[in-house]
């Protein structure tokens, strides 16, 4: 879509371009439209070339690279969220619905609500009882639901309204293959066309909440009380402890083994032990505890 | 009890870390193994503990809440909430009270990392709740693996949101605060008060009369009766 055509009032375009999805600063979303507040934030726009347009306030255009086009308002977010809840009905920009899929073999408990469409269960999948699924949640094969859990829970966005009326999330939730999500656990489902990922045979304990657009590697060991924010990126074969944080848009590599009760607030490296806020060499915390 | 004790030991960090268990071959003994143990042991009736369920009178149990009745025992007087889940091989004292969307009698956290893929070791076991205990809402009780059973001793007071890990032992009035993790196969002695959104290690034991701040991580055995600050844990 080009920026003349989704702000039809020229003259806050200043540069026009085209954006095929729309996005924040830290998704990864093909040419994504995003909105920008700080000046702080604009080296980010650097970092991420997935990035095609840029809604700002008037004051911060000098800083935005030339091959990125721009539109301005004196409220970015609010102009990003109206924008936002036209785009979110349109196919181009959002899931498509389906009507659901659900396989002969999985078990459902009676008492699970399930959405009326665009939801797809696959071979071998339980879902045990009170369990809640909104649309757009795919299921693949083996994945266990346990009680009380909600998958693609979109409750977040009323705080991102913001006044724009008519949005939707675009996005959905995939759980791969053997996945076990225990009790009383919430995933989120992506705000943006995408999914949040849960990586095959990771299981999720009791009591945790995943943000929206938070992609979970394989293999991942995650307990109880763990909360993840919103578009995480985490590794293959993590352990994380019980009632750990991971802030939103952090990055958190493979191998990382984050001890219980620490905040993660920074991107984490491959093989590292995280400890509160310290991170240390997986290999050199094995041989201090030897020596011990 | 033995059963229990064996899977400590094969976590504890001399067994789980040593070269023996880290070779190929002995992975792929152990995977075979836990794989034909979770196909075989729920068919058998071998763990069975909770034969036949039973009701007391004076009860206060919600439309909505989800019992397994055909396997669980519940004494007198006991109120229990709005979408509460209660599953097999629970066993509930009399005058107990169970919070809203409260899960007793889930699958515990028991997985193992074998040859590049993570096993999980089927449950068989089931939650004892004595009498006089209140659980507030959205707890989670997970049962205990093998035959054993995860116990909450008389006049105990769990809160909103607090995990009870599997094969956990927890003495007479206890107080455990809201949003309080506390890890699997714990012995945790009477009297004892858990501070708020604080996290405890597996295989931990707490003595009588210990009391634990909020928000501090456990990671060592306390002995009784001292009162903890988060520097020292």
């Amino acid at each position: 879509m080009k920026l003349s055509d989704a702000f039809p009032e020229t003259t806050s375009i200043v540069r026009d371009g085209i954006f095929l999805s729309a996005g924040t600063l830290y998704s990864h979303h093909p040419s994504q439209i995003v909105y920008l507040t700080r000046k702080n934030d604009i080296p980010k726009i650097l970092q991420n070339p997935s990035i095609s347009c840029v809604i700002i306030t008037p004051d911060l255009v000098s800083g935005i690279p030339e091959n990125i086009g721009i539109a301005t308002a004196e409220d970015p977010r609010h102009a990003f969220f109206i924008l936002q809840s036209a785009l979110s009905h349109d196919p181009q920009f959002a899931l498509p619905p389906f009507a659901n899929r659900i396989s002969q073999s999985a078990k459902i408990h009676p008492s699970a609500k399930i959405a009326p469409n665009s939801v797809a269960v696959g071979k071998d999948v339980i879902i045990e009882k009170n369990v809640v699924i909104h649309e757009q949640s795919i299921f693949d094969e083996g994945t266990i639901v346990r009680s009380n859990s909600i998958i693609g829970d979109d409750q977040y966005l009323s705080g991102a309204l913001l006044g724009a009326s008519g949005i939707r999330c675009s996005g959905g939730v995939h759980l791969h293959r053997e996945t076990d999500i225990h009790a009383n656990t919430r995933i989120n489902r992506a705000f943006f066309k995408g999914y949040t990922e849960i990586g095959e045979q990771t299981k999720i304990d009791n009591l945790d909440a995943v943000g929206q657009g938070t992609i979970i590697g394989k293999r991942c060991l995650i307990c109880a009380g763990v909360t993840i924010g919103e578009l995480v990126r985490i590794g293959d074969d993590i352990w994380i402890g019980p009632n750990v944080t991971v802030e939103s848009q952090v990055s958190v590599g493979n191998n990382v083994y984050i001890t219980l009760g620490s905040t993660v607030r920074y991107d984490i490296e491959d093989d590292k032990v995280v400890k509160d806020n310290f991170a240390i060499d997986r290999k050199r915390f094995r041989k201090v505890m030897r020596g011990m | 009890m033995i059963s229990q004790k064996m899977f400590l030991k094969m976590k504890s960090a001399g067994v789980a870390d040593s070269w023996l268990m880290r070779t190929s071959v002995m992975q792929s003994i152990m995977k075979t193994c836990i794989q034909i143990f979770n196909i075989l042991a729920p068919r058998t009736g071998l763990f069975q503990r909770v034969r036949a369920g039973s009701l007391g009178p004076g009860n206060e149990i919600d439309p909505t809440a989800i019992i397994d009745y055909q396997r669980v025992i519940i004494g007198a007087g006991c109120k229990i909430g709005k979408m509460a889940v209660i599953e097999k091989n629970t066993i509930i004292g009399s005058h107990v009270t169970i919070g809203d969307f409260t899960v007793i009698g889930s699958e515990g956290f028991e997985l193992r990392r074998l040859s590049g893929e993570i096993i999980p070791v089927i449950h068989l076991g089931g939650v004892i709740i004595h009498d006089n205990v209140t659980i507030g809402p959205r707890a989670c009780i997970d049962k205990s693996s093998l035959g054993e059973y995860t116990e909450i001793g008389e006049n105990s007071v769990i809160m909103e949101g607090v995990e009870v890990g599997h094969g956990i032992k927890i003495g007479r009035n206890v107080t455990v605060m809201e949003g309080t993790m506390i890890g699997g196969y714990a012995n945790i002695g009477n009297n004892v008060k858990i501070g708020r959104r604080c996290s405890t290690a597996d295989g931990l034991s707490l003595g009588d009369d210990v009391v634990i701040p909020d928000h501090s991580v456990v990671t060592r055995d306390v002995k009784s009766p001292v009162r903890v600050t988060p520097s020292d844990v």
